[in-house]
């Protein structure tokens, strides 16, 4: 699958050095590559620092990039990668982050009970906990099949495995979320919201 | 229109958009998706917040960085970039000249010719009369003169 001309435009322009042309690629890719960053490192400010490499790495690097194939595969693998060797290197100190409080007001229906929402920062939440407990290649498999929607093809491009390793990481990881979110946060699992993680006993 | 959770696990692009737009919404949709699989809910993730003060100081940061990174330009310019390859190639090929000519070995010095002592086993003064001998040393190589006019070889 290639990219939209629009893209293509912009990257073969940023690729020549034209800043202008980057700086309006980091517009257009920068929460993407924020939002895995943080599924991965499990804390925003980490993630902003993850992403700063992955973008001064790609001014550099653009020029190799095959215009035939898919940017943003090629955009998670550098993201995955950065954000795998963050984590590494930092250790386990200061992983989790909560989300900024009115982040899940953006699921709240006001035409709905409180019983019908979905809390989406304690869904957040509740992934970073459950998801502590995966190996980073399984984590980065889910980040990118169950939450940023990539084709398992793609998946398996992006973190240099087989198509059946995605699918195993896959099959291991859901698993293990499954059961937390069972045991851990019936409510959320039962698809309801639920109390906040400090009235939980 | 309801989300069918084995779809939705399996769906990417635009159809999987669509879908979780409405899981998004739809109470009873995610309750089903849970009970298929809780993990499902997950999907809905696509939609975490980031804060855009962070998202703009990503952005600032990332323009001040590269824009002080003049090493970059010309590295990037593609096409443009042919005339550092020939600078780059260019140093390159004098280097390599004068490491040789710094390195390669001084050329021989002659070896100096000396008169040395006439050899043991050469006998001069076998022949009757007179016999001038010259007996020069090249380096390794004795060479050793004998004038007579009446030496017959």
């Amino acid at each position: 699958m290639r990219d939209d001309e629009d893209l293509i435009d912009l990257i073969r322009a940023a690729a020549g050095g034209d800043r202008r042309a980057f700086e309006d690629l980091v517009l257009r890719k920068r929460e993407q590559v924020v939002r895995t960053a943080f599924q991965i490192t499990g804390n925003l400010e980490d993630a902003k620092d993850v992403a700063q490499g992955v973008f001064l790495r790609l001014w550099r690097v653009l020029q190799r990039f095959d215009l035939a194939r898919r940017f943003d595969t090629w955009l998670y693998r550098i993201t995955v990668n950065a954000a795998i060797d963050y984590v590494r290197e930092r250790g386990p100190k200061g992983i989790l982050q909560a989300l900024p409080e009115d982040a899940g007001e953006l699921l709240r229906d006001p035409a709905r009970g409180a019983e019908e929402q979905l809390d989406l920062s304690q869904l957040q939440n509740a992934f970073l906990r459950l998801a502590a407990r995966l190996a980073p290649k399984q984590r980065a498999v889910f980040v990118l099949k169950d939450i940023e929607g990539l084709e398992t093809a793609e998946v398996a491009r992006a973190l240099g495995v087989t198509e059946s390793t995605v699918r195993n990481h896959l099959l291991q990881a859901r698993r293990v979320l499954r059961e937390g979110l069972i045991r851990d946060y019936p409510a959320l699992a039962a698809g309801y919201g639920a109390p906040r993680d400090e009235d939980r006993s | 229109m309801h989300v069918d959770p084995a779809q939705l696990a399996s769906a990417s692009g635009a159809k999987r958009a669509v879908m979780l737009a409405h899981l998004r919404q739809c109470a009873p949709c995610r309750r089903e998706a849970a009970a298929h699989d809780p993990a499902i809910l997950f999907a809905l993730l696509a939609y975490t917040p980031i804060p855009e003060p962070l998202l703009a100081d990503l952005s600032a940061e990332v323009a001040h960085r590269v824009g002080r990174d003049p090493s970059t330009i010309g590295v990037l310019a593609g096409a443009a970039a042919w005339p550092r390859r020939a600078a780059v190639a260019a140093a390159f090929v004098l280097t390599l000249l004068t490491g040789y000519a710094t390195l390669k070995e001084p050329p021989a010095v002659p070896p100096s010719i000396t008169r040395s002592h006439p050899r043991a086993d050469v006998d001069v003064s076998a022949g009757s009369g007179v016999s001038q001998v010259i007996d020069l040393t090249v380096g390794d190589t004795q060479i050793v003169m004998v004038y007579n006019g009446e030496l017959k070889l």
